[in-house]
């Protein structure tokens, strides 16, 4: 490399820390322009807090507008996801005094999904129902798609809201999936007729996805009908609904959880032992406690967990197993 | 040998560090490159209001791990300043490692514990169990008492007895945001192949805290610790954010990580016998995945922080920096079959061996870099100009990567410094480069002959603890 390559190399580098060092300071700059805002908004935010116990949504209006656009947006944003996750009408129409509603209608189109996503999120917060909203449930982006079900989640009716939800739970990204799994949660039973829907039509990825929110929902109408798929011919949804039906489980079903307890698959073995754990059955206890001794860490830890739930007996066995060492 | 030749070997010595610093330097480069498009993604992903999973059934337990050890004047603290973590199924296991001062007395008196009876599955064997307690006035809390086995068999013996899916093991002395969790589940609830997600670890010397959380950022007023915290950002923010997006990430900070439990357990749980655990588990864990083929991935995310005191003595930063270098190297040679495997994917092709040939080795060849300079220089093998201009071109290649860094982490930062406080922090990475960085280069060979010699030692690390506000800044 020649000296004048060299020199030249040099020069670059002196340029861009120059520029790396402006940049700082520029930044440290407007940091410090916002840190002089704050009282106004620390202000903007005691009034709207007020606003929500008196409902005088124009004095919050008031205080909002003396912010710049975006910091209005995010304090009302922040104050109405804080306290009441949009439910309160009075961010709505403050935000729609404000304009909050119509910046963030207009984002919704905009190319960049970050900026789609932070618009949905936006009006969740708000909790206003776009009619332009419902169609980002197909956005390309996965993080619109997962924003979407969000807000239809806070803005939709329940019922309503499940039946958009249907064709989410079977979304190719995982956080789509998980975001319209937490959103029917908390639905509650308002989500029942659509997990029945999916129960019945349902396969693949939206089936799991709905077994696994019956079972965090723990209504034993739903885990009824969860037990035909004891025997589906997809290896996970029979895991999932062992797994799931576990509370339900009668004695007709002992035989087959005890021929699950000797399986070569080990996730198998470990999830008949908690579902024969949460079954509660006197007759599963012996198979249980055996599951102790099984050469697989987390069946056993399964094992233990599992007899810990079924009384005295278990507990026997498990002081049994104590003053042994295991 | 002629002189001619000795001046030809020099040069060809010399052309080959070169060529090193060459490749190391396109290297960073590509993972600072790397690390812009990842932050800029994840700040895409956190723009607008968030609305929190809290209350969701779906969310998972988290077991904070907190192995104490003759730590009665400070475990109160942390216990307490764990169980104040803002996430809604948070159970926290404190195992008191066979200490030797009245710890375990203080835990109980404070805690109100009550003997009950837990049966360990035998996942992971550790110390003998001594007895396990509860609270009465706080049900999640769990305490283990354990014959003395050492840090990773407290780990081990507290992940045992865990109940949550996803383990986070903290350090005694580091202060953790209390809605860094929050954000660190996140990648485990947006995939379920991950495995292991750490936060950044940033210096809190000389910064305000209030009730352990930190209010107000501010430079250190010590100038080593000053330094390091120019060099942390370079040093861990950028370069895992680089892997991140190349699928590499093997090093989740044992100051503050999240793991899935049960492939902790399922993988041995921590190692006793290294100073590099946080890195050994990390390998450990993914080699497990690799070999059965699970899909998995370690991400690191910018944003949950944890506070941690830098070293403000030479001696002991020497000391810290020894050990993570013996670390380092003893973790590699344990995985050492890894290495330029493809059955361990990226990993194995592209991640080890640059674990090896840059951060391991880097302190040998800039040693050697330096002392064959110097030789050069004196046997006139070497063109002085040459050797001056090369000179200012690394310096500067350092400086930018590191106010790149800094530019990263002030971006991530919700409450930048101010101006003042910015300058008094920026300038020190004009010095990181003359003096420190060759200081590092030392220690750094030091800890490779400590380990050589067998010293697999923690060594002790002198604090003066968190003080609230109390450092004069003029």
């Amino acid at each position: 490399m020649s000296s004048s390559a060299l020199h030249a190399l040099i020069v670059l580098e002196a340029v861009v820390v120059a520029w790396l060092l402006l940049a700082l300071a520029v930044d440290a700059v407007r940091a410090a322009h916002r840190r002089r805002r704050q009282p106004l908004v620390a202000a903007a935010r005691t009034v709207l807090l007020e606003a929500v116990v008196s409902g005088d949504a124009g004095t919050a209006t008031g205080a909002l507008r003396a912010l710049p656009n975006a910091e209005c947006d995010d304090v009302l944003c922040d104050v109405a996801t804080t306290v009441e996750s949009g439910r309160d009408p009075l961010f709505e129409e403050v935000a729609a005094a404000v304009g909050t509603i119509a910046r963030a209608e207009r984002q919704l189109s905009s190319r960049g999904w970050w900026v789609r996503q932070a618009a949905l999120r936006r009006l969740t917060a708000v909790g206003y129902r776009s009619p332009v909203g419902e169609g980002l449930l197909h956005d390309r982006s996965p993080h619109v798609r997962a924003a979407a079900v969000e807000w239809v989640g806070v803005t939709t009716p329940a019922e309503e809201a499940s039946r958009h939800l249907v064709d989410m739970l079977g979304d190719d990204a995982e956080q789509v999936r998980s975001a319209t799994k937490t959103v029917l949660c908390s639905l509650g039973t308002a989500a029942n007729p659509i997990l029945r829907t999916i129960l019945i039509a349902g396969d693949g990825r939206d089936l799991r996805s709905a077994i696994e929110v019956i079972r965090a929902l723990g209504d034993p109408t739903l885990l009824v009908d969860v037990r035909p798929f004891l025997h589906h011919s997809d290896e996970i949804v029979r895991r999932e609904a062992i797994l799931t039906s576990g509370p339900v489980l009668t004695e007709s079903d002992v035989p087959m959880l005890s021929r699950m307890l000797a399986a070569d698959d080990v996730e198998l073995r470990c999830v008949a032992v908690e579902a024969a754990g949460q079954a509660g059955l006197r007759s599963l206890v012996s198979p249980i406690a055996q599951a102790m001794e099984d050469p697989d860490g987390g069946v056993r830890e399964a094992a233990i967990a599992a007899l810990d739930r079924l009384g005295p007996r278990g507990e026997l066995l498990l002081a049994r197993a104590s003053a042994v060492g295991s | 040998m002629t002189a001619a030749t000795v001046v030809d070997l020099i040069q060809a010595f010399d052309w080959a560090i070169l060529g090193y610093f060459v490749v190391v330097n396109a290297v960073q480069a590509t993972l600072l490159f790397s690390a812009a498009l990842e932050l800029s993604h994840i700040e895409r992903q956190a723009l607008g209001p968030k609305r929190t999973n809290v209350g969701s059934p779906l969310l998972p337990r988290i077991t904070v791990l907190v192995p104490a050890y003759n730590e009665a004047s400070v475990v109160t603290e942390t216990v307490s300043s764990v169980m104040a973590i803002d996430y809604p199924d948070l159970e926290v296991v404190v195992v008191n490692d066979g200490s030797s001062d009245d710890t375990m007395e203080v835990l109980a008196n404070r805690y109100g514990l009550v003997d009950t009876r837990r049966v360990s599955a035998g996942r992971v064997s550790t110390t003998r169990i001594r007895g396990i307690f509860t609270s009465r006035i706080y049900p999640r809390l769990l305490v283990v008492d354990k014959v003395n086995g050492g840090k990773a068999d407290a780990l081990n013996a507290a992940a045992t007895f865990a109940t949550g899916r996803l383990v986070c093991a903290i350090d005694a002395d580091t202060v953790i945001e209390p809605d860094a969790l929050q954000r660190l589940v996140r990648p485990f609830l947006d995939d379920g192949t991950t495995i292991a997600a750490g936060g950044t670890v940033r210096v809190a010397n000389g910064c305000e805290l209030e009730h352990a959380r930190v209010v107000r950022r501010r430079p250190p007023t010590n100038w080593l610790a000053a330094l390091q915290a120019v060099e942390y950002p370079r040093a861990f923010l950028f370069g895992r954010l680089g892997w991140n997006r190349l699928g590499g990430n093997v090093i989740v900070s044992g100051a503050f990580g999240l793991f899935d439990r049960d492939l902790v357990l399922e993988a041995g749980g921590y190692a006793d016998d290294t100073v590099g655990e946080d890195m050994e588990l990390v390998l450990r864990l993914r080699k497990v995945a690799y070999d059965a083929d699970r899909p998995h991935r370690v991400f690191f995310l910018p944003d949950p922080v944890a506070w941690t005191e830098a070293p403000e003595t030479v001696r002991t930063l020497a000391r810290q920096r020894n050990r993570w270098q013996r670390g380092l190297a003893d973790v590699l040679w344990r995985h050492r079959r890894l290495i330029g495997r493809r059955r361990y994917g990226r990993m194995g092709t592209v991640v080890l061996p640059y674990y090896t040939l840059v951060e391991l080795l880097a302190p040998v060849v800039e040693a050697l870099g330096l002392a064959g300079l110097a030789i050069g220089l004196a046997i006139g093998a070497v063109d002085v100009q040459f050797a001056v201009l090369f000179g200012l071109l690394a310096y500067g290649f350092g400086l930018v990567l590191s106010l790149v860094a800094l530019s990263m982490e002030r971006r991530i930062d919700p409450e930048p410094m101010s101006l003042t406080d910015t300058v008094r922090h920026t300038r020190w990475v004009l010095f990181e480069q003359v003096g420190y960085r060759q200081a590092t280069v030392i220690w750094r060979l030091w800890g490779m002959l400590s380990l050589a010699r067998g010293d697999k030692h923690w060594g002790t690390q002198v604090r003066r603890g968190f003080r609230a506000g109390s450092e004069a800044h003029a």
